[in-house]
């Protein structure tokens, strides 16, 4: 029974003229996505290797200076960026390509891509997440809003009634049938999303990820179907049906995320980075607490080197107290910014607690999460690059200090250091987060998700089951 | 006829879904503006750029200039060419660094667009063209945040106001046409036309009525003084009525087509989609397609390339440099002293290698936006957004105009001191430093531009509207 519901639920579909018109958009629209997003990540995904094996090229061929010299020309580091993030393109373009790791700062990333942008960028990109996320949802409702109505409109639900039709049947039948129908956009596009993909033999496909993408996708669309059906069985007619979809595909797509996200940001407000550069600027002056000045810190340093090597002046010192000095204030500051990034990461942590709670509401922010997570193009993962980076930093700046230490003496900045000990610093190596981690950080929207699935289908079945025949 | 108008207004009254749906609609909007002035002032706070505490941070580096010349006659040594301290030029170029701040407006509030992306504050210093124009340091916000954008005004006008002009008017007609009421009407001494249009047109009046009241109330709860942006608030007020007319022009044409309601929702819905969710991102996608922005990466790695280039040519560029000026012997004296000459070539040599690099990405992103702008006027929506940015003064236009007095000011900043490090002369005016002022935009200028970008929705609107005119006389009383 449920079979040839859902048969003929697909013959009506596929019979619809909007729904071919409808369907035939979407699916240019995808792969066009695909293709022009697939273009630039790839491009962009070999600049990045080509610009960090040249930083490498250039920091091993500069010439012999002075290691704090070496410091401050420091190295950029390039963010990598995901294959995947061609389907959904996440926060990257809001996060800044690379940065430059140099003695005593915590850079920012610089270049957002969004910068550059068109000033129509904020309507959106074109990318696959967008047309999944905002236009499949329509073309489920353009299927779904009428299939109860209309049979009750056209007087078929009564003659349905009277054959006994088990109302579950009923139900999963028609979610199969307007399922069925949606396939028909999806299989072609998965199909062909997975070969453009692959075509990128080095550049990493991951079918883990890929996999996971297309189940919370699937996931979303299923609840969609069923939401939808759910309210067409409830719906007076087929116009009320229509507009209380679209009002809920509006209000979940537009207006919940841009809402939760601003109630987010201004329940866990960030700092202003004047404010913070200035709070990170006088810890490491005046020191954490306040008590322990950075001369003072500086003299204390003197009487214990002194006192270790036995001698009465840094002069007779047999290492370069300057050097020493400075990585001290190097150690200091990283124990300083560790305080300042972790508070403000735990305010970012906060705010997408609070964001992805709004999930309950919407499920379009459960997947945007999701979604983005999968595709390694979401806050964590620039995160994630981010202290590998700063980690590499503080190695860098370690090494070129010690060296500068045991190699000179104090006040000998003529000192010059060369490719041995370019080399004996190793180059930056990155390794992205697994799948698993990815997904711990979002783990509340995915299960987010699983309940709105549990609970639009249960929705869907308690809704014909009282569905009214007049 | 005035007892028509009087029974539709008591029809009006008692549609209970009509007042709902406005209300919901009011205090989002009403949301809308206190969200955008609260993103507004907490820009200005982060901007603050207090005057006073500049002059005093510029008088105390004089004192200090003053203090060390004293010591270098007590010691009696030379004041020119100056040591390294706060009469070297590079190092009062360096200390005294002048701040370039584009001001927020408070009418901004209505409407942020792109803005939260710009970088509103320019540090002008020598060694920093390149650090001060390239760059791109965000504030620190929540990237998702700025993805989504701010919920602001515009954005309630822009995608909210069309929905509620479509919810509130698609069934007018049709479902009088689908009730049998419609052939009532027919007997009527009035023609079809005529009721459609004075039906269509009292609902219309009170969504336009209350849009143009939310307008208003934002203005005012903005701060902006009515009497110093009459102008603003004018252009603002008209461009909300434009837009709001293209909308119920669509839904007019639409019911021109005498078809039933759930046909014209869907229609109307598809045209809301289209225009302010498709099209936007497809003209993004073919934009970039066609004219691909050349990587940001691709540029740091030839910065990179240029400055060790640079350095490694430092050491000849300064030999070159005494070369061509011999009459400013080399001082061998004062490392520090070569050290500014040395930095100063080594950055113009920088400059001049990226060049091309630069150029080409500029211009590439020129022929982007412009591409944008030729076929903006496909959606009323992006035009309707770029025409409330250029009001309140979020512009693109206006940012740039900023970059290029910023340029500006830098060149002078240049001027100013270069010439004192390479004849090693002293900086003496630390009290008469130059501080930059932004020339606000021309009002003819802003008005102009406004009502350019008005006429391309009010064509399309008025289209709209004498084709249903013709439509609605073939149009028939039954279904």
């Amino acid at each position: 029974m449920i079979l040839t519901i859902a048969r003929k639920e697909l013959t009506e579909t596929l019979r619809d003229g909007r729904f071919r018109w409808s369907a035939g958009i979407v699916l240019v629209l995808l792969l066009a996505s695909l293709f022009t997003s697939w273009r630039y990540v790839s491009t962009e995904i070999n600049e990045r290797e080509l610009a960090k094996q040249g930083e490498r090229k250039r920091w091993l061929n500069q010439d012999e200076k002075n290691p704090h010299s070496a410091a401050h020309y420091g190295n950029y580091a390039f963010k990598p960026k995901h294959l995947l993030s061609t389907l959904d393109d996440g926060t990257d373009a809001y996060t800044g390509v690379a940065v430059l790791l140099e003695a005593h700062h915590q850079n920012q990333f610089e270049y957002r891509k969004a910068a550059d942008a068109t000033p129509v960028q904020r309507f959106g990109d074109l990318t696959a997440a967008l047309t999944m996320q905002l236009l499949i949802p329509l073309v489920i409702i353009l299927i779904a809003f009428s299939a109860f109505t209309r049979e009750r409109e056209q007087g078929t639900l009564k003659l349905l009634m009277s054959i006994g039709v088990p109302l579950r049947h009923f139900a999963f039948g028609k979610l199969l049938g307007v399922f069925g129908a949606l396939l028909l956009i999806l299989i072609p596009a998965t199909l062909i999303g997975s070969l453009v993909l692959m075509q990128s033999t080095d550049l990493a496909f991951e079918p883990l990820r890929y996999s996971a993408m297309i189940g919370v996708y699937l996931t979303f669309f299923t609840l969609w179907c069923a939401l939808a059906l759910g309210i067409s069985a409830q719906a007076a007619s087929s116009a009320v049906s229509l507009v209380i979809l679209l009002g809920i595909w509006f209000a979940q797509s537009f207006l919940a995320p841009k809402l939760f996200i601003d109630l987010a940001e201004q329940r866990y407000p960030l700092p202003s980075q004047r404010a913070f550069n200035q709070q990170i600027r006088s810890d490491i002056r005046g020191g954490i607490d306040g008590h322990n000045p950075a001369d003072k810190r500086r003299k204390e340093l003197e009487v214990r080197l002194l006192k270790e090597y036995g001698v009465d002046s840094v002069q007779k010192l047999p290492v370069n107290f300057d050097a020493i000095a400075m990585q001290e204030g190097e150690e200091y500051a990283n124990k300083v910014f560790d305080k300042h990034f972790g508070n403000l990461y735990q305010r970012y942590d906060a705010q997408s607690r609070f964001y992805q709670w709004a999930g309950v509401l919407s499920p379009t922010i459960s997947l945007q999460m999701l979604s983005m997570a999968i595709a390694g193009s979401d806050f964590w993962h620039h995160r994630h690059f981010a202290t590998a980076a700063e980690q590499y930093r503080r190695i860098l700046v370690k090494e070129l200090n010690m060296d500068m230490a045991h190699n000179s003496k104090t006040g000998d900045w003529e000192y010059k250091a060369g490719r041995a000990l370019w080399e004996k610093i190793p180059a930056f190596e990155y390794t992205s987060p697994s799948l698993t981690w990815a997904i711990e950080n979002v783990v509340q929207s995915l299960w987010i998700l699983a309940v709105w699935l549990v609970a639009s289908l249960v929705g869907l079945v308690v809704s014909v089951s009282k569905i009214s025949v007049l | 006829m005035k007892g028509f108008i009087h029974q539709e207004w008591r029809l009006i009254q008692r549609e209970r879904s009509l007042w709902i749906l406005l209300a919901v609609f009011i205090v989002i909007a009403l949301y809308a503006i206190y969200n955008g002035r609260e993103a507004i002032e907490k820009e200005k706070h982060a901007l603050a750029h207090d005057a006073h505490q500049r002059r005093a941070f510029l008088d105390s580096l004089e004192q200090v200039a003053k203090k060390e010349e004293a010591k270098l006659v007590s010691l009696q040594k030379p004041l020119e060419p100056p040591a390294w301290g706060a009469r070297h030029p590079y190092f009062a170029n360096f200390r005294a660094a002048a701040q370039a701040t584009l001001p927020v407006l408070n009418l901004s509030a209505l409407s942020i667009g792109q803005s939260d992306l710009y970088i509103k504050e320019r540090l002008i210093r020598l060694d920093s063209e390149q650090e001060a124009f390239e760059q791109d340091e965000s504030d620190l916000r929540n990237p998702l945040k700025l993805k989504l954008g701010e919920f602001d005004f515009a954005f309630v006008i822009v995608y909210l106001f069309p929905l509620l002009i479509i919810a509130l008017l698609f069934s007018v007609m049709s479902s009088e046409k689908e009730s049998g009421v419609l052939t009532l009407l027919g007997v009527q001494p009035m023609s079809l036309f005529e009721i459609a249009r004075t039906k269509l047109l009292i609902r219309a009046v009170i969504l336009l009525g209350v849009a143009e009241v939310l307008a208003l109330i934002g203005v005012l709860w903005s701060g902006a003084t009515l009497e110093a942006n009459a102008m603003r608030v004018g252009l603002l007020m008209l461009a909300v009525l434009v837009y709001g007319l293209f909308w119920v022009a669509l839904v007019w044409f639409v019911l021109s087509f005498g078809k039933s309601p759930a046909v014209n929702a869907l229609s109307l819905g598809a045209c809301w989609i289209a225009l302010l969710v498709v099209l936007p991102s497809v003209l993004n996608g073919v934009a970039e397609m066609l004219y691909p922005l050349p990587s940001r990466v691709k540029y740091v790695d030839a910065m990179r390339a240029a400055s060790e280039d640079a350095e490694r040519r430092s050491a000849k560029l300064l030999e070159q440099f005494y070369q061509a000026h011999p009459e400013l012997a080399k001082d061998t004296l004062a490392r520090d002293r070569d050290f500014a000459i040395k930095n100063l070539l080594a950055m113009e040599d920088v400059l001049k290698s990226v060049q091309p690099v630069r150029e080409n990405f500029h211009a590439q992103r020129l022929r982007q936006a412009e591409f944008v702008k030729r076929v903006q006027w496909l959606s009323p929506a992006i035009v309707m957004q770029q025409t409330l940015n250029t009001i309140v003064g979020t512009s693109q236009e206006r940012y740039d105009k900023f970059m290029q007095e910023a340029r500006a000011f830098h060149q002078k900043w240049r001027q100013l001191f270069e010439p004192l490090i390479f004849q090693r002369k002293a900086f003496t005016n630390y009290t008469e430093l130059p501080e930059f002022h932004f020339q606000e935009e021309d009002n003819a200028e802003v008005a102009t531009r406004t009502l350019v970008m008005l006429m391309l929705i009010l064509i399309p609107a008025s289209l709209l509207t004498v084709l249903a005119y013709s439509r609605f006389k073939t149009y028939s009383i039954v279904q």
